[in-house]
């Protein structure tokens, strides 16, 4: 006896596929797999066969009794997917649930973060100092004399004397407020030899009245690097490399002479407006009025810097000639108001919830 | 400094427009921050640093544009005056190194009226307004040759000697007084002067006057004096050029609190061989505008120049310096540019000497700086140092504050920044006993005049502000500097309102103390306590300090409501915490040991223990560690605290969870229960507690 087993195995698959409903699956279950069904029938003549046969065509109707099997199944589970379609479709338009705010950090230290990160990748290392310091630190040990009119651009807050417990030395080593961050400079150069790469960040205080762009505390970064054989290209490379990864890599940049006591060579670093781009491209009639960023210049100050000045090494100890270094400095708020396009400073110290979740 | 394009072209052809000659100042150090048209010429406004008084006159500034653009100078004209007519001035200086040279010429039967337009147009460009020709063309050459003069009205000094020349066609005759001087000193005390701009100024012996006979007469180098000054009435003059020394004048300044032109040239100080020569060309300007007749110049003291001192500078040193090899040839071209003289000495080594009104070049880094911006810091190549490691160990607190910030800002704080200085006022409300403040000198304001001893005034100001802008959920960190008399500390500050809760929990002072067990946690801290403590900002018993040792490193409270209700900030539950970040810098630690996971699972058990409304749940804990059934005992946790009239007013029950593990295998319920009952019957022992 012999059946055509392929054709079975199709003609069942090709009725299975078509059935449309649970009914039809377990009509369909019944007519082959069913105790009267078709495969039952054929098993039900393996008596008819010799000995020999009995083995292949008992493999032969199993085999087809797992396809059958097979298809019944996958062909439920077709129709129940179709069914739970028909019923609801997931809308993902929907809004994300919402989900209670992580905090922030200040943007004055989310950009402190930002220059120190790439000063570091550099090779430099973080220190800080104290906002409490002494005259020669804040002054004479950077070459900046009592009396001169260099300390003009450094008003500073000093400490009533009776009101610390550490005395000063003498009557002109007061101590006061630093009025920048370069008295760390004094204070690492006279702990440490070079080679030395520092980056300082740090509150300093002025006595300016407050209002938009002025605070009487304010926020710097200091760096320096002292070796053998430092040079002012080297000065310049890293400064450029510094500003084209904090403003990117289209700005230009200029390097104009200029007066620190304790540099010198010294200079301050423009770079160019990222608002009008005057110096990119031809200033059209419509940009003759004034840039609300720079004013019209098409630069923007964004620090100080110089080689430092061979009487700093001498007062921190150093022999003469023997190393050479660069310095510079720069204001955070300035440079956190040039990025995100802040336009008044007390911003900074309102801490308006609404301000700060913006960083 | 302010000056116009015509006027810098009196001193040197300039071919470049207005615009391209200000890029090229500015490029050279002189920052020209603004260009204007005027009336036909173009007012430069520069920023001159205060290293170059030189650069603080338009010749001064002429000759950098004729280093710079290469033009040579324009010879200018003799103007040396002849000095005629009798008269004698004794001038008198008393201190010599306050003044070391003072001259004064006489120049009678001037006519005073109003400038000639070239003088008072150029006045008037950059900024000043035009009085008379005398003192109009005082103001000019000033302003053209960077040396100050004051002219006084002769006949207004008295015992001054007024020359009346014979031969002068019948004129007004004057019988001279004998004796007049005028001397340069310090004002005695209790001397009062009107200056010019109409002010009575009391003098102190330490500000440097110019008397005649009777009383001052000017404030040495500052400002001259009202009833001196030259008026339409004026008819003699007395035209001062000088020397003060700079820190005289800029002592004198800040005590008067007058700056002027002249003080702001004499405290940078100004350039002896221009003292004679300024005073020559103002005579002849006079005299040409205002007529009269020249009459006797008188000196006391010595204008001699300090002989300049030679630098020696070796060539491949400063190259090394700059990054850039220049030749010898070059750098002598653009130091001679300048006006400096070179000699070369060896072949690598230069003899410079700079020019006498470069009182600012004494060394070769200096000179460096010379070459460097005659050669133009645009073309010195980019390069980037190789930077060897450093030996500078990274700072802990840097790390510490790091963590800690992680952990605040994921559990939703927003970090924030106060200043820094406190009133007196806020100071009271904050400080506890026995801390000291620091105060500063010269405070801006009474607003600003103490070093804050915390952060808890900004914070609670942070809390208020928030609140009266509509932002209702406030929990906010800060990480700053405090201060005391013997230190200076970084902090850490939280503050937060109860609706500010950022986790699950209710909020309050429990979430806080939990955020703060978490941010030890991770910064490694772990043998420490939270024990009562009384501090006047906080609620009578709701605060606590942080101690480890005997070490308190921090606190934790419930504001009072009096602050509350002072900032307005109408909330029920203010909770603040600070810890001294300074002196967890040995306690922190970050390196961690791996734990083996468990192979077991843990069984835990219920118990709900009544005991006096006095215990404290840490006296609970502390008893139950004292006794037995601890072995596999993995953790304590606290579930809840129960009150009820069942079980009386001196009595609650606290409900804690007892969980055990063993390492080796998994607890039976018998080995588990022989535990927990030795547990309870230690409690019960202890504390006389009963289970509920």
């Amino acid at each position: 006896m012999s059946f055509d087993w392929t054709a079975i195995e199709q003609e069942a698959q090709k009725e299975i596929n078509q059935a449309s409903s649970g009914e039809a699956i377990e009509a369909l279950r019944i007519k082959y797999l069913g105790r009267q069904g078709l495969l039952a029938e054929i098993t039900g003549s393996i008596s008819a066969l010799s000995a020999s046969e009995r083995p292949e065509f008992g493999k032969k109707a199993n085999y087809l009794k797992n396809k059958l099997t097979r298809f019944l199944e996958e062909r439920v589970s077709q129709l129940k997917e179709k069914e739970s379609q028909d019923l609801e479709t997931f809308d993902l338009t929907l809004p994300g649930e919402p989900i209670p705010q992580i905090g922030t950090r200040h943007p004055i230290t989310q950009t402190i973060q930002e220059i120190t990160a790439i000063f570091s990748k550099l090779g430099f290392v973080t220190v800080e100092g104290p906002e409490v310091e002494n005259e020669y630190n804040n002054f004479s040990g950077l070459n900046i004399p009592l009396d001169h009119p260099s300390r003009d651009a450094f008003d500073t807050f000093y400490l009533k004397p009776e009101t610390r417990n550490q005395k000063p030395v003498t009557r002109k080593e007061r101590f006061l407020l630093r009025s920048h961050t370069s008295p760390v400079q004094i204070r690492v150069m006279k702990e440490h030899k070079p080679p030395l790469a520092v980056i300082v960040p740090g509150k300093v205080y002025r006595p300016d009245a407050v209002d938009a762009s002025h605070s009487f505390v304010f926020h710097q970064i200091e760096g320096f690097l002292v070796d053998q054989e430092v040079s002012f290209a080297d000065l310049k490379g890293t400064l450029t490399a510094f500003a084209q990864r904090l403003f990117g890599e289209k700005i230009q940049m200029r390097f104009r002479p200029h007066f620190f006591p304790f540099t010198e060579p010294s200079a301050e670093v423009d770079i160019s407006c990222m608002l009008c781009k005057r110096n990119q491209k031809p200033v059209t009639r419509n940009q003759e009025k004034k840039c609300s960023v720079c004013g019209g210049k098409g630069w923007l100050e964004i620090l100080g810097c110089g080689m430092i000045h061979p009487n700093v090494f001498a007062n921190v100890g150093y022999p003469k000639d023997k190393y050479s270094g660069f310095a510079f400095g720069m204001g955070i708020e300035r440079i956190a108001m040039l990025k995100y396009g802040i336009n008044d400073i007390r911003l900074f110290f309102e801490n308006d919830l609404r301000f700060l979740r913006q960083f | 400094m302010k000056l116009t394009y015509n006027w810098l072209k009196d001193f040197v052809d300039i071919s470049l427009k207005p615009k391209e000659l200000a890029d090229k100042l500015t490029m050279a150090g002189l920052e020209v921050v603004s260009l204007e048209e005027f009336e036909g010429d173009y007012v430069f406004e520069i920023e001159i640093t205060s290293n170059r008084p030189d650069w603080l006159s338009v010749i001064g500034i002429a000759r950098e544009v004729s280093a710079i653009t290469g033009r040579k100078l324009k010879p200018t004209a003799d103007s040396r005056q002849p000095t005629a007519g009798s008269g004698s001035l004794h001038i008198k200086i008393e201190n010599k190194k306050a003044c070391p040279f003072y001259s004064a010429r006489l120049i009678y039967e001037v006519k005073v009226g109003p400038s000639p337009s070239g003088i008072a147009d150029r006045l008037k460009a950059i900024g000043l307004r035009p009085v008379n020709n005398i003192v109009d063309i005082t103001n000019y050459v000033l302003w053209a040759t960077g040396q100050p003069l004051h002219a006084f009205d002769l006949d207004k000094i008295v015992g001054a000697n007024l020359c009346v020349r014979p031969n002068d066609g019948g004129q007004t005759r004057r019988s001279a007084p004998t004796h007049r001087k005028i001397s340069v000193r310090f004002a005695k005390s209790g001397e009062e002067i009107i200056s010019i701009d109409g002010i009575s100024r009391k003098l102190s012996p330490k500000i440097l006057v110019i008397t005649d006979e009777n009383r001052p007469v000017a404030i040495a180098g500052i400002m001259g004096g009202k009833e001196s000054q030259v008026s339409e009435a004026t008819r003699n003059i007395l035209l001062e050029s000088a020397y003060f020394h700079p820190l005289v004048i800029r002592k004198a300044a800040r005590l008067l609190g007058l700056s002027s032109d002249s003080s702001y040239r004499f405290e940078r100080s100004v350039s002896m061989g221009g003292i004679l020569d300024s005073s020559d060309l103002a005579s002849s300007l006079i005299l040409k505008y205002a007529g009269g007749n020249p009459g006797p110049l008188f000196k006391a003291g010595s204008d001699a120049k300090t002989p300049a001192k030679s630098i020696i500078f070796n060539i491949p040193r400063a190259n090394k310096l700059l990054g850039k090899d220049l030749s010898a040839v070059k750098i002598k071209a653009n130091l001679s540019a300048l006006g400096f003289k070179t000699a070369s000495l060896k072949k690598d080594t230069l003899k410079i000497t700079p020019p006498a009104f470069r009182q600012d070049i004494s060394t070769p880094a200096d000179i460096l700086e010379e070459v460097c911006r005659v050669y133009g810091y645009e073309n010195i190549p980019l390069s980037l140092p190789s930077i060897k490691p450093s030996q500078l160990p990274e700072e802990n607190i840097q790390l510490i504050q790091e963590r800690a910030a992680q952990t605040l800002s994921s559990l939703g704080f927003n970090e924030v920044i106060t200043y820094s200085l406190l009133s007196q006022e806020a100071l009271k409300r904050i400080r506890s006993d026995g801390q000291t403040t620091v105060f500063l000198e010269n405070p801006l304001s009474q607003e600003q005049e103490v070093l804050r001893p915390s952060l808890t005034w900004g914070l609670l100001n942070v809390l208020a502000r928030n609140l009266e802008l509509g932002n209702t959920k406030c929990a906010f960190f800060e990480i700053g500097n405090c201060f005391s008399q013997d230190s200076e500390c970084r902090f850490l500050g939280i503050v937060m309102n109860k609706r500010g809760s950022t986790t699950l929990t209710t909020g309050g002072l429990l979430e806080l103390k939990g955020v703060l067990e978490l941010l030890l946690q991770k910064i490694g801290i772990k043998d420490y306590k939270f024990i009562p403590s009384t501090d006047p900002l906080f609620t009578v018993g709701y605060s606590s300090a942080l101690v480890t040792g005997k070490e308190e490193f921090g606190f934790l409270g419930q504001a009072k409501k009096e602050i509350l209700t002072e900032l307005r900030i109408d909330e029920s539950e203010v909770i603040i915490a600070g810890l001294n970040l300074d002196k967890l810098k040995n306690l922190a630690c970050f390196s961690r040991v791996y734990q083996p996971l468990p192979k077991y699972p843990s069984v835990s058990r219920d118990i709900s223990l009544i005991v006096d409304e006095t215990i404290s749940y840490q006296a609970l804990i502390d008893a139950i560690k004292s006794g037995n059934g601890l072995e596999s005992l993995e953790n304590i946790k606290f579930k809840d605290v129960y009150r009820s009239e069942a079980l009386g007013k001196t009595k609650k029950s606290i409900t804690i969870s007892l969980e055990f593990r063993s390492p080796e295998e998994t607890l039976t319920d018998s080995q588990v229960n022989s535990r927990v009952e030795s547990i309870i019957q230690t409690v019960s022992r202890e504390l006389g507690a009963g289970i509920r």
